[in-house]
């Protein structure tokens, strides 16, 4: 009597028995088996709840029990129904279970729901396993060439292969050995295949000596093998037999008509592909009938170059044109939008079709090109239209989102571009690039279609790319393509006022900007037309021009990107003349070098932009990258940069003091006129740097190198030296509002003007004889102070005075002899005590009189 | 007013570019980066000429160093000496070093021609020793004018102090006992006078001019010297942007400046147009 435990245990056992059974079961529905009935005594567990359903071996997906044709993909039904397994235990039954998003290649892999290990398992290894025996035959059959007669070789191959399909076919059956079944029967057909191109093609194994015999047989065994393979509904399968079909025959005789041959063999795959609504048979057909072109550009390549004609060439290619055309032609049948232009075979369709396109447009442009030599711009055109067309057609008839759609125009843009860029002629080659731009975005325009219009964007923006490569190469050239640019700014200007005339409903948001975008390409061709045909300087005069006749325009249009394309170029206007080199600069007009000309011109256009004002405010307000304010403003300071840097090219060392002093002087009355702070701030920001170039520049500055000092010059010298002293009757003017900046441009002109007059000193002066003017110099300015009550012109003297002590003690007695040195210290003395008396009576006279009007 | 302004002012812009492009030659003007860059340039030069000011070399101190030098550099000179070329430099340079704006090293200097050298050069050490190359005397042989400019410009290196800035530091810290810290200090001044070196050789030019004035020849005979020493006319025509900004920023590996530049500054002081 087994006890009590062992009862436990017994009862385990049947329970677990009766899983197994139920699992057994559930395979057993899975593969459209009837379950075999459970033994009798044995409790068996039911079985989940399967519902039977017939699964589609394309796409998965699950359909009706009763249905031929798989609801998604078209593809017809094989085998008996199969059971929607419970979720558990196996989880690749949910999987496939579950409708797939169809048409996704990714989806497809996801589909597949394997484990790494799984696909290593079940998948690669009987893969793997496979072309290794397919080598191993093929080894076979190379051992065997050396001992056995080509019948003998032919038939066990063929026999071999024959097994491995029987194999497969058996193995199908015998689940869970049909996982590797597709790999055994596409292994068969593949050395049927090569046992059938090799009867003919390998002496060792010849026993077909006729090629379209062999041709014929090599069908015939695509056939089989294509027919098994869609019979049997494995994607794979059915991409490896048409691949190798392809392959195969793309290696086969050439003494038969392969063009046409493989033109026949397009056509029936595309009408297996439409029939049997699997548009990933066009994808692999496309490929291999557009390699089957390879050969024959070889060949042609060969032909003498006297036997090279038009006629000749298309002979050639008619296959090709004939394969692309019926390709092009396809998506517009009924029949074949019905069956392949669905959302799961779009995706395949979409790259079959886009794959034509690209790879007939580079393989016509490229047999073209190295038949006649170059791919001239008539040839390039007449290719072009040959994408273009199509396009055209899809765009008009075919709904939106359609690759291919895209595709074939632009690649005919691309082709066209090719030829253009062949085009001799520099001015014939822009303006037509700048055509086919224009024509390119007009067409995207009219049919609002965005597949004509980036390409051409696109192309437009090319245009600078493709002027700089033509004008580099001579000026004639540079002249030319200039001339074009402008006609393609008129056009560009053109666009930009009457965009999306005929375009309807809303603007999607990147094409928003798109009418100012052409605002952009008129000016920018125009702005670099002119830098083509005019010299540097000429060049930055009509920038300034551009920017002012821009900000005029801007508010006659109302356009505000104009007036912000205008306020740039003022201030390029600017910059561009830091890195204008102007040669030998000899004056062009009377004492004015070309340099001062151009200057004079940019300064004066800023200064007619920010004095006069040509822009209301308000119209600018819709420019959001900078406001007319900071415009002005920045336009202001590079308008003093440009000045003073044209000064300081044009004037020597010491004659670039004055000017640069009396322009800070000019720019303080300005400001002072107009009490605008900046300026003041400007005025004395160029008063101290005067200064500070006085003493780098000018006193450091070797001799050697000065001009002569001409009474002219020196008397501009001080005389602009000492009018800066004018400066103190409008920063100390009560009647106006003074602002701390009056107060230090007071400072500031005062310091310059005694520095300037203690550089020029000390430049024509040495030795104590310069101690002795520069002591003069502070005493004037102390005097000077004193009685005008300017504690702006004392200190500095004081300063100047302080000075020349140290230089007395420390230089001037080392440096000269006895009777010099007491003659130096006497006079500075009595100038020092002068200078103190002087201090003690303006005490006094303060303590009588008001305070100083200065401190 | 407000209308007839801009009118006028387009049109003076339109007459004034419309004069300079008639004026001016295709390839006289041209972009350049070197236009803003000689600026700066031109400013390290002076910084470096206030540490004269602080490091002082008197004439006699820098004179000891360029006989120095003389001694090394005649020493290792070879082949045929030939007096008479000596005699030509001392013909043509001696009136230069005689003017008023001679003034460091003036009647004081020597020209000395190192036989046995190659290339087509002329240099000068501190002191006041200008040397030139056979093969530059053998081409300048027939243009006294121009070997005038090409000594004018070495004199003008002395004068400048452009010689004498190159040793001063180093010097410097020799007299002090510190000959490591002076060569340290010397190799960095070498590589700041790499950025500005071209300003010092336009300089050289520019005084080379005045020299020919005030010792009353033909300053066309800088122009002349450019042509004999077969520096390009213009490299500028293409105008390519690239080009120019290679050309700025290449300038630093650069001891001269480049033709082109040479010739128009050159054309300026003697106020003659390019041909």
């Amino acid at each position: 009597m087994p006890d009590h435990s062992e009862n436990e245990l017994l009862a385990a056992l049947e329970g677990l028995k009766a899983e197994v059974r139920a699992l057994r079961s559930e395979v057993d529905a899975l593969k459209g088996r009837t379950p075999a009935p459970a033994p009798k005594g044995l409790a068996a567990k039911p079985a989940p709840v399967a519902k039977l359903q017939r699964l589609c071996h394309s796409c998965n997906a699950p359909n009706e029990p009763d249905a031929a044709h798989c609801d998604q993909c078209g593809s017809p039904l094989q085998g008996g129904p199969k059971a929607e397994a419970a979720p558990k235990p196996a989880s690749r039954l949910k999987a496939l279970n579950e409708p797939l998003a169809a048409g996704k290649l990714s989806d497809w892999f996801k589909s597949l729901d394997l484990s790494t290990e799984q696909f290593i398992g079940e998948r690669l290894l009987q893969y793997v396993g496979i072309t290794i025996l397919a080598i191993g035959i093929a080894f076979f059959l190379v051992w065997r060439a050396a001992h056995t007669g080509p019948y003998e070789k032919v038939f066990t191959a063929a026999g071999a292969g024959a097994v491995l399909v029987a194999l497969g076919e058996w193995l199908k059956r015998r689940p869970p050995y049909d996982k590797v079944s597709h790999g055994v029967i596409g292994g068969g057909w593949a050395i049927l295949y090569l046992t059938a191109f090799a009867s003919h093609h390998f002496d060792a194994t010849r026993v077909v000596t006729s090629p379209t015999f062999e041709l014929a047989l090599l069908f015939a065994v695509a056939v089989g093998m294509i027919g098994h393979a869609l019979r049997l509904g494995s994607r794979a399968l059915r991409l490896f037999s048409f691949g190798l079909t392809y392959f195969v025959l793309l290696v086969a005789s050439e003494g038969v008509a392969m063009p046409q041959v493989f033109l026949i063999l397009l056509v029936a795959s595309t009408l297996v592909a439409v029939e049997t609504g699997h548009a990933d048979i066009l994808v692999v057909s496309v490929l291999g009938f557009y390699a089957n072109f390879g050969p024959v550009w070889h060949r042609m390549l060969a032909t003498p170059e006297a036997q090279r004609s038009l006629a000749h060439f298309l002979g050639q290619t008619s296959s090709l044109i004939g394969g692309y055309a019926f390709l092009a032609l396809l998506p517009l049948l009924p029949r074949v939008k019905q069956r392949l232009l669905k959302p799961d075979t779009q995706l395949a369709l979409d790259a079959a079709l886009s794959l034509n396109a690209v790879v007939f447009g580079v393989m016509a442009a490229a047999m073209g090109g190295t038949y006649f030599r170059s791919l001239s711009f008539k040839r390039a055109l007449a290719l072009s239209l040959l994408l273009d067309i199509p396009g055209l057609v899809y765009a008009l008839v075919l709904p939106r989102g359609l690759t291919f759609a895209a595709a074939a125009p632009m690649t005919g843009l691309v082709i066209l571009a090719v030829g253009i860029f062949n085009l001799p002629a520099p001015m014939t080659k822009m303006l037509v690039w700048m055509a086919a731009a224009a024509a390119w975005t007009w067409v995207g325009l009219l049919l609002d279609h965005k597949s004509w219009r980036i390409p051409g964007l696109l192309m437009a923006m090319l245009t600078f790319g493709l002027y700089a490569s033509v004008a580099g190469a001579s000026h004639a050239q540079r002249h030319s393509a200039s001339v074009s640019l402008f006609y393609f700014s008129a056009a560009s200007y053109l666009a930009s006022r009457w965009y999306r005339l005929w375009l309807k409903g809303p603007v999607p948001d990147w094409e928003k900007p798109a009418m100012e975008y052409w605002l952009y390409v008129g000016s920018a061709s125009l702005v670099l037309g002119l830098w083509g045909v005019l010299d540097p300087a000429p060049f930055a005069i009509s920038l300034i021009a551009l920017a002012v006749a821009g900000e005029h325009l801007a508010v006659f249009f109302g356009r505000p990107h104009l007036w912000g394309q205008a306020s740039f170029l003022a201030a390029a206007a600017g910059f561009y003349t830091f890195i204008v080199d102007f040669g030998a600069n000899l004056p062009a007009a009377g004492p004015l070098t070309p340099r001062m000309l151009t200057c004079g011109c940019v300064v004066s256009g800023m200064a007619y932009l920010y004095y006069g004002d040509p822009v209301p405010k308000d119209s600018t307000r819709a420019w959001k990258a900078w406001s007319i304010e900071t415009h002005r403003a920045w336009l202001s300071w590079i308008m003093l940069a440009v000045a003073a840097f044209a000064v300081y090219h044009e004037f020597d060392s010491r004659m670039r003091l004055p000017v640069w002093a009396g322009m800070a002087f000019l720019l303080y009355l300005l400001g002072a006129s107009r009490d605008e702070d900046g300026l003041k701030k400007q005025a004395v920001l160029v008063a101290g740097a005067t200064g500070v170039e006085g003493v780098l520049s000018y006193l450091l500055q070797p001799r050697g190198l000065l001009a002569e000092p001409t009474p002219v010059n020196t008397a501009v010298y001080w005389g602009s030296s000492l009018a800066l002293l004018l400066n103190l009757s409008f920063s100390k003017d009560q009647r106006r509002k003074l602002t701390e900046t009056d107060h230090q441009a007071s400072w500031a002109f005062c310091c310059l003007c005694m520095a300037m007059l203690a550089l020029y000193l000390a430049k024509e002066l040495q030795s104590y004889h310069l101690t002795l003017a520069l002591s003069f110099e502070g005493i004037v300015a102390l005097l000077l102070g004193m009685a005008l009550g300017y504690a702006e012109l004392r200190y500095p003297a004081l300063l100047l005075l302080g000075l020349c002590v140290f230089k007395a003690m420390v230089y001037d007695s080392s440096m000269l002899p006895l009777p010099q040195r007491v003659a130096t210290m006497v006079v500075l003395g009595l100038l020092l005590l002068g200078a103190s008396m002087l201090y003690v009576r303006m005490g006094k006279r303060d303590e009588k009189d008001p305070p100083d009007r200065a401190s | 007013m407000k209308k007839i302004l801009p009118i006028a002012l387009l049109s003076a812009f339109t007459a004034a570019a419309f004069l300079l492009a008639r004026q001016q030659r295709i390839d006289e003007t041209r972009e350049s980066l070197l236009v803003a860059l000689r600026v700066v340039q031109q400013h390290e030069k002076q910084l470096d000429r206030a540490a004269s000011k602080v490091l002082p070399l008197t004439p006699e101190e820098e004179r000891a160093i360029g006989v120095e030098f003389d001694s090394r550099l005649t020493a290792g000179a070879g082949g045929p000496d030939r007096p008479q070329d000596e005699g030509l430099l001392r013909e043509i340079g001696r009136p230069l070093a005689r003017t008023s704006l001679v003034t460091r090293f003036p009647d004081a200097y020597e020209f000395r021609v190192l036989h046995g050298r190659p290339g087509n050069n002329a240099f000068a050490v501190p002191g006041g020793f200008v040397y030139v190359l056979p093969g530059l005397l053998d081409r300048f042989r027939t243009a006294p004018a121009a070997l005038a400019f090409v000594l004018g410009h070495e004199i003008g290196h002395v004068e400048l102090g452009h010689c004498s800035d190159g040793i001063r530091t180093r010097e410097w810290f020799r007299k002090a006992g510190l000959s490591y810290v002076g060569d340290a200090a010397g190799l960095l001044r070498v590589l700041a006078q790499l950025h500005f070196s071209e300003v010092q050789e336009i300089e050289a030019d520019e005084f080379a001019v005045k020299l020919l004035k005030a010792a009353r020849q033909d300053p066309a005979a800088a122009l002349q010297a450019m042509d004999l020493l077969e520096l390009p006319q213009d490299a500028g025509a293409r105008r390519d942007p690239a080009d120019a900004a290679w050309e700025g920023l290449s300038d630093y590996w650069r001891t001269h400046p480049r033709g082109w530049e040479r010739r128009s500054r050159l054309q300026r002081l003697v106020g003659r147009r390019p041909r």
